[in-house]
């Protein structure tokens, strides 16, 4: 099916992609698998110039990546932080990201990073504060931004409006666009109980840029957006009923607990074609199986040549828990 | 009264709550939570879910907080760890990130101030646990170091006998040079082993060069007198000088030294720890 709304933007469809992640990549550098596009988590690679670039610099050249960050706090009531952008639009210009995305949170104010996709109230003084914080980025980064709606585990009596309002809301207000994760929608419908589609219905499908798919670990009294796991029914339900008003936009499945090996997570990511089709039939593609390689974990010693030394690999950081 | 929190407030509030090294209720009645709102108001500005109370539902911030500032700390410092025990290496770490929150886009920065913090704290064996922490860092920053050019043998071999006396070596960028009164390159190595380690570590001096040789990161105890002619020869000192060195620091080892320098010089070009050559123009 084709798109039924072209984006605001004409960012490109590039199809379904994965998150790079450490574990990855030594199968991803050998395999080459058919994937999509790749998305990054912009921090891991913003000033390292170790593997991790050397990685990112060979994966850029074979495949389109997108730049997906955790550290702008959009949200927070602390000023942009330019030297950040810097860096930013540096390692997007690099890779050549048409497009960059973050979340409507904030993860820290006075400075502190508690890494963490933080709530925000859904005020008037808040979305002014956004907009205007919004706008400075866009400036600054000269390629739209998507905003992602993030799971969250608290509300505040202070909010004068609801969450989908707010994001809709900063959207016409700054021109910024919206990251659509579902699973994030059914996360938070859970655990604040409301819609999960209300809040699809109100969101302008042109303003769509890109979805997430994730797994989470529902404990019954709420849920926890972990990324550990498959994507559940109910959610792929909801990406079919957002995608039927959106049409063709890239889709990201992110996976970053108990990551498994690449051909699973990728298999996981290419579910999302049967959910695109409007009669929901199924499309099938078949599973690379060229290698498996057990994913590398934390500090290991590589290779000792005798007791006076040894190599240390380690795993690279998330920025944050819940993505 | 909640409608008019402002964003920095309630911000502040919400920061010092998930930071604060307590249960939920000290957090919630702490001095610094009070100071933006008092409890009573926070306590109505956050809604209850159908299952949750709003202590309940911050609470989960917090958990997560404690969870991801550990597992962080976990990857950089596994030596640490391993020598404070679990329990205790947890309660150390939410006192550093107490003290030396993070103020960077990324967690990989989070544990640079680890070794000042131990330095300064009244831990037992601080001593040793400053020098095990010095090298877990220098590993941790030594896999983000930007990347040199490696001197080749050919590079090596293309300079003339006489241009010897004013060649000069400059390292690659991802090597450190360190020298510990502790033994920790032992202990670390016997850490990732999974060797048994004692509980009370005596001095003793040991000398330790972290690089990266294709994008793996190592480290190699060096002998003391291997270590002060690299040292000389990574801090730009000529060939020649660095060597007059080295004599006039062991003069009782001179022609013993004369063997191993060579053997040295040839290992450290083949573990590509020289980025490059200089000849300087000054000839004799
Ligand atoms: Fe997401």
């Amino acid at each position: 099916m084709e798109a039924m709304t072209p984006n605001k933007w004409n960012i490109p469809d590039f199809g379904f992609g994965v998150g790079l992640r450490s574990v990855h990549y030594d199968y991803i550098l050998e395999n080459n698998p058919k994937v999509d596009w790749f998305e990054i988590i912009s921090e891991t690679y913003l000033e390292s110039g170790g593997h991790v670039r050397y990685v990112l610099d060979k994966v850029a050249e074979r495949y389109p990546i997108v730049l997906h960050g955790v550290s702008l706090s959009i949200g927070s009531s602390d000023p942009v932080n330019f030297e950040y952008l810097k860096l930013l639009k540096a390692l997007a210009d690099r890779v050549k990201s048409p497009y960059i995305s973050d979340h409507l949170c904030w993860t820290g104010v006075n400075a502190h990073n508690v890494h963490d996709l933080l709530p925000i109230p859904y005020t008037e003084q808040s979305l002014n504060h956004i907009v205007n914080k919004v706008k400075q980025v866009m400036d600054f980064m000269e390629r739209p931004l998507v905003l992602e709606n993030v799971s969250t585990y608290a509300q505040f009596a202070s909010s004068s409006m609801t969450e989908w309002d707010f994001h809709a809301r900063l959207m016409e207000e700054s021109q910024c666009g919206m990251l659509m994760d579902v699973n994030n929608i059914y996360v938070s419908a859970y655990n604040h109980d409301f819609s999960a589609k209300e809040f699809i219905d109100r969101i302008d499908p042109s303003l769509v840029g890109q979805y997430h798919l994730a797994g989470h670990t529902n404990k019954g009294t709420h849920i926890l957006d972990t990324h550990n796991d498959h994507v559940i029914d109910a959610v792929w339900e909801l990406y079919r009923y957002a995608f039927q008003r959106t049409g063709g936009r890239n889709t990201l499945l992110e996976w970053d607990e108990d990551i498994p090996e690449f051909d699973i997570v990728h298999q996981e990511a290419l579910k999302a074609k049967r959910y695109r089709s409007e009669k929901g039939e199924q499309v099938i593609t078949p599973i690379d199986r060229t290698s498996k390689h057990a994913p590398k974990m934390h500090v290991t010693a590589v290779e000792s040549v005798d007791d006076t030394e040894r190599a240390v690999t380690r795993q690279y950081k998330s920025s944050n828990n819940a993505l | 009264m909640p409608s008019n929190i402002p964003l920095d407030t309630l911000q502040r509030w919400m920061q010092s709550v998930i930071e604060h090294n307590g249960n939920d209720a000290e957090a919630w009645r702490s001095d610094e939570a009070q100071k933006e709102i008092p409890y009573e108001e926070a306590y109505l500005n956050v809604l209850p879910s159908k299952t949750l109370s709003p202590v309940e539902r911050i609470a989960i911030y917090r958990r997560m907080f404690v969870l991801r500032m550990v597992d962080s700390m976990a990857i950089d410092y596994p030596g640490v760890r391993h020598f404070l025990s679990e329990e205790k290496f947890k309660e150390i770490v939410l006192e550093y990130v107490g003290k030396y929150p993070s103020k960077s886009y990324t967690l990989n920065h989070l544990g640079k101030k680890f070794p000042q913090f131990i330095k300064e704290s009244l831990l037992d064996q601080k001593e040793f646990l400053y020098d095990l922490a010095q090298l877990e860092l220098a590993l941790t920053e030594n896999m983000d170091a930007t990347q040199s050019p490696i001197l080749t043998q050919e590079e090596l071999s293309s300079v003339k006998p006489e241009d010897w006396e004013r060649a000069s070596l400059v390292p690659i960028a991802a090597l450190t040079l360190m020298e510990f009164v502790y033994p920790v390159a032992d202990y670390l190595r016997a850490v990732m082993d999974e060797e048994p380690t004692q509980n009370e570590i005596g001095i003793k001096k040991n000398w330790v060069v972290v690089y990266r040789k294709e994008y793996t990161t190592w480290f190699k105890q060096l002998m003391h007198e291997e270590y002060v002619l690299l040292n000389e020869l990574c801090s730009g000192t000529p060939l020649s000088n660095a060597f007059d060195v080295l004599a006039q620091r062991f003069p009782q080892r001179q022609t013993e030294l004369e063997k191993y320098v060579f053997e040295w010089f040839s290992d450290w070009v083949g573990r590509g720890m020289f980025s490059k050559i200089l000849l300087s123009h000054n000839t004799k």
